[in-house]
């Protein structure tokens, strides 16, 4: 599903390159689960954005789904994140202005879908994570699990293929953060490929496999 | 003098911001200094006068029975000012000022030079309009026939170089003696004049009488006077006086009307309009508000990038006080430079703007400590109106949360700001209503068929030529193949102004008498205006040979319009040939014309008459052929006039000249308003520029998190730009009723006027909206392409 080959990443500092990522190869299948560890500055971020087709890198090759993400048209992208990709945030990242119900809606009003395909939608995920009696709250009425729990219903309301994680208990107590973990194992016997970036061996353990990043490489 | 310093340091570290900011409160200064400037000019006319409060101008208000409201003369008879001085206690002088020719000819050597200000006044004169003499007799400069007082302008002119005080002064080969040289008149005043002569030698006041009005008169009153009182005295008087003209239907009324308000108040001979003032004073205020709410939005918006730097000095232990006057102080230098800055510019575009709108604006209020102290004040106030919130909102932010980078305040959304700029786009869609409508009707005031062909008329004195050398010259002109036509007429034919009367005893109704206006005209006036006879036949030889006839029963031929004939229920064809009389001129009709304009279009078409008279013409109508090469053809007119009076200034204008003067006015307002108008619908933008720009910063975040979630740049720009829109919208929804109803009394001003198109509002709307979007797009379209994951980093 996911082929990197030599993705190297830097910034100009006084004519000399430093390297956030370094010659990184690598290869997801469909259906992984793979937790990226390492300490801070390492370039776990940076390469979950690249993989989110939210940065780009400055060499190197990457495919997604056979296709060459980096000599793709913008638009053709642009779809393409849209149809397979969600992501969830450590800081969850809803819109403050807009109820559960609405903040879950909202990719799929991107997506063009009529009101009564949404109204499907939206209905199937608030049953799927118990949030129904939620929908009309907003952001500031829920705890930081309910929140994330939200969160990660947004992410997957377009049905994608790949969910891409940033630290997605960094906010959580470890109670929340074991229910969210529970969540996405769930979700990747159902068939969902995760790519999560976390600090916690706890939390790494729940993937199939973990990658360990120091300095901009894969150890 | 550390924390001015540390002021200026952070405008310089911002020079765009500061820029921005400086520069359009500097342009709201001046603005409006610009129309304080003009409006202060309206509104100090004639109060230089050191008696000013004391000092009333008589005019005459005249009502037939069948007039629904008076019409107001600013003149007088010769009777009044003699009678009302020894009738009315109240009064303590009374003068008169009496045109003299218009066109004097004053000799300067060999040269002679026309002269169009002068007045012929009593004796007393300058003891009730108390102009400063300079030089000269300052007692009684007028005592003798032939003294004649000059202005400083008209001294330098005659006697460049010597002292002009006993020399003598040659008009219209007369010798007048100067024995006074007063200042010269300011730009302020309604009372227009380069030299005052003696009256004393004038046979017209020897027998004075109440039939004809031709004198403005003056009083100076005494201390005190209860105005309503004497006006009612004075009231009472007229009736008296006008028992007999009352009998016929007529009302004749004189109004003390206090100098100073004649400029704007008076319909019988103010040139201002107090409507106007109300309007530009108004303007000059909104766009200093609006300057000063978008100086408030800049610097708020600003804030918060300077959120981190605050809420550090705060961790420091910085005092909310501190950071309060340390953001009151860099207001203060901002506002500080605008106020400069707008003073200067004001000073180098006073002339600009003067010139621009044609009304001479010349202002010494640069070395009048008052001005200094008042902008003192100005500077205090603004830069509590301007900084002074800024300055609270940003001295209560919490450090806590702006370290943490959880800085909300909620300003963008705050309704205020949002009223603020729906306030600015008021006045702006309101301006641009305004301006469009102006347009048009100036543009409509242009291009209307008037009934008269007013294209390729030159226009030269006629008052200097005789009979016999008019018609030599006439006929010189007439063998120029550039010239189609050439005639005269006693006033201008697109504003003649001779007030008569009509009877006639003949036909339907017998004792028939109505108002007229007339004008006496020579031969080929209708011809050389294109105005189409309806009925009869125009002027001929014999008819000319019986108007230089000067004995009593001479027969004149008398044209009227359409309107006239109609009036008294004659149909065109039955009109010709039946005797009227006009003011002791008798004679038959000769020809009917199709109704003209012949006044402002302001005003309906009155009944009118024409009459052939050659006794005074004051113009001379040169009417150039439609191909013809106009430079060239002056050039021969000037060779024909030169080679006939040669020591004559050859002077002309165009007709179409004398018609936009009608609408001086007007022209002024318009050309106000679309200045203005610009200005404010930029102030607006800038003001919307910095909300949006602050929104915009507001909402990084979730416009990093709507990308994320698949929002297109299109998508996010509407998203961003949709609040402001609709801020606009509803500032139009607002504002065009208000149009509409300030258009339509505006354009009921005039008789002839353009409707009121509802697309012309259309127009204003979509201007404004098409430049508030291009204004902020170019914001939210950067907003919208920004990578999320810079604005969306968890660190």
């Amino acid at each position: 599903m996911i082929k990197l080959e030599h993705i190297f990443k830097w910034y100009n500092v006084g004519g000399t390159k430093s390297f956030i990522l370094k010659d990184i190869n690598l290869e997801i299948k469909e259906g992984d689960f793979v937790s990226i560890m390492g300490p801070s500055g390492s370039g776990k971020s940076t390469l979950l954005n690249v993989i989110g087709m939210l940065d780009e890198p400055d060499e190197g090759n990457y495919f997604f789904m056979d296709e060459d993400v980096l000599n793709m048209k913008a638009k053709k992208r642009s779809q393409l994140f849209q149809s397979h990709i969600g992501y969830v945030f450590q800081s969850y990242h809803l819109i403050d202005e807009l109820t559960v119900y609405e903040n879950i809606e909202t990719p799929l009003i991107y997506k063009n879908l009529s009101s009564s395909e949404r109204k499907s939608i939206v209905s199937d995920l608030l049953d799927r994570f118990n949030i129904v009696g939620k929908k009309d709250l907003f952001p500031a009425q829920l705890s930081g699990g309910q929140q994330q729990v939200v969160g990660i219903a947004r992410a997957l309301a377009g049905s994608p293929k790949l969910l891409l994680a940033d630290e997605p208990t960094g906010n959580l107590n470890s109670k929340q953060g074991e229910e969210i973990m529970e969540l996405f194992k769930q979700l990747n016997e159902d068939g969902v490929t995760i790519i999560q970036v976390t600090h916690s061996e706890k939390n790494a353990e729940y993937g199939k496999s973990i990658l360990n990043m120091l300095d901009g490489q894969i150890k | 003098m550390n924390t001015l310093k540390i002021a200026f340091r952070n405008i310089r570290k911002n020079r765009g911001f500061a820029i921005i900011n400086i520069a359009s409160l500097a342009l709201g200064i001046t603005c409006f200094l610009l129309l304080s400037a003009y409006v202060y000019h309206e509104l100090t006319y004639d109060r230089f006068l050191s008696n000013s409060d004391r000092i009333s101008m008589v005019t005459s208000g005249v009502k037939a029975a069948d007039d629904e409201d008076y019409q107001y003369w600013s003149v007088t008879p010769t009777a009044l000012a003699p009678e009302f001085e020894k009738e009315f206690p109240e009064i303590e002088k009374a003068v008169r000022m009496y045109n003299y020719n218009d066109a004097a000819l004053v000799e300067k050597g060999s040269e002679t030079i026309k002269e169009n200000g002068l007045k012929y006044v009593d004796s007393d004169f300058l003891k009730v309009l108390d102009y400063k003499i300079l030089e000269g007799n300052s007692n009684s400069p007028l005592a003798n026939p032939s003294d004649i007082v000059i202005t400083e302008k008209l001294a330098k002119k005659y006697f460049p170089n010597t002292n002009p005080i006993g020399k003598t002064l040659v008009v219209d080969n007369t010798p007048w003696r100067v024995s006074a040289i007063i200042e010269d008149l300011p730009t302020f005043t309604e009372i227009k004049f380069t030299a005052l002569l003696s009256n004393k030698g004038l046979e017209r006041y020897k027998q004075t009488q109440w039939g004809s009005a031709n004198d403005l008169t003056f009083l100076l009153l005494k201390n005190n006077i209860d105005t309503k009182a004497f006006q009612s005295k004075v009231d009472r008087f007229a009736n008296e006086k006008f028992k007999e003209e009352a009998k016929a239907g007529f009302t004749i009324k004189f109004n003390i009307e206090q100098i100073q308000d004649i400029h704007l108040h008076s319909k019988a001979a103010g040139s201002g309009n107090m409507t106007y003032i109300y309007i530009f004073a108004f303007l000059g205020f909104a766009l200093l508000v609006i300057s000063a709410v978008n100086f408030t939005n800049l610097s708020l918006s600003h804030a918060t990038e300077r959120a981190k730097e605050i809420a550090v000095r705060k961790v420091l232990g910085a005092a909310r006080k501190l950071v309060f006057k340390q953001f009151i102080r860099e207001g203060a230098v901002m506002v500080g430079l605008a106020l400069i800055i707008g003073l200067v510019s004001t000073w180098f575009l006073l002339p600009i703007f003067s010139a621009y709108i044609a009304v001479p604006i010349k202002l010494n209020i640069w070395t009048n400590p008052i001005f200094y102290i008042s902008m003192l004040g100005f500077f205090i106030i603004l830069n509590f109106l301007a900084s002074g919130w800024p300055a609270w909102v940003i001295s209560h932010f919490k450090p806590i949360n702006v370290i943490k980078g959880q800085l909300k305040s909620n300003y963008a959304k705050f309704s205020v700001a949002k009223i603020l700029i729906t306030f600015q786009y008021c006045i702006s869609i309101f301006l641009v209503i305004c301006t469009l409508f102006a347009f048009r009707q100036m543009q409509f005031i242009q291009t209307k068929d008037t009934g008269l062909n007013r294209s390729q008329i030159l226009v030269l004195d006629g008052d200097i030529w005789k009979n016999i050398e008019r018609e030599t010259m006439k006929n010189e002109l007439m063998k120029l193949s550039s010239i189609k036509n050439v005639s005269a007429s006693y006033d201008s034919p697109v504003n003649i102004q001779g007030g008569y009367s009509l009877q006639t005893a003949e036909g339907k109704q017998a004792n028939f008498k109505m108002d007229i206006t007339a004008i006496p005209i020579e031969r080929d006036f209708l011809s050389t205006f294109d105005i189409p006879i309806i009925a009869g036949e125009n002027l001929n030889e014999t008819d000319i040979i019986k108007a230089k006839d000067t004995s009593v029963n001479r027969s004149v031929a008398i044209i009227i319009n359409k309107l006239t004939v109609e009036k008294i229920g004659w149909t065109p064809q039955e009109a010709i040939g039946k005797q009227v009389h006009i003011n002791g001129r008798k004679g038959p009709v000769k020809a009917v014309v199709d109704n003209f304009n012949f006044a402002s279009l302001r005003e309906e078409v009155r009944p009118v008459a024409l009459f052939p008279e050659y006794n005074y013409f004051g113009n001379i109508f040169v009417k150039l052929e439609a191909n013809a090469n106009s430079k060239q053809a002056i050039q021969e007119i000037e060779s024909v006039v030169k080679k006939l009076k040669p020591n004559a200034p050859f002077e002309y204008h165009f007709l179409d000249e004398d018609y936009a003067d009608l609408y001086k006015q007007e022209q002024q307002t318009t050309k106000i308003m679309q200045l203005f108008a610009l200005v404010t619908v930029s102030i607006a933008c800038i003001g919307l520029f910095a909300i949006s720009a602050y929104a915009a910063q507001q909402r990084v975040k979730e416009i990093g998190i709507r990308k994320v979630l698949g929002a297109s740049v299109a998508k996010l720009v509407g998203l961003l730009t949709n609040d402001f829109i609709k801020l606009v919208l509803i500032a139009f929804i607002i504002t065009v009723p208000l149009g509409y109803l300030a258009m339509d009394k505006w354009l009921a001003n005039f008789a002839y006027h353009i409707h009121l198109e509802w697309w012309i509002f259309v127009i204003a709307g979509l201007v404004t909206l098409v430049i508030s979007f291009l204004t902020i797009a170019g914001q939210a379209f950067k907003a919208a392409r920004a990578n999320p994951i810079y604005s969306l980093k968890d660190e």
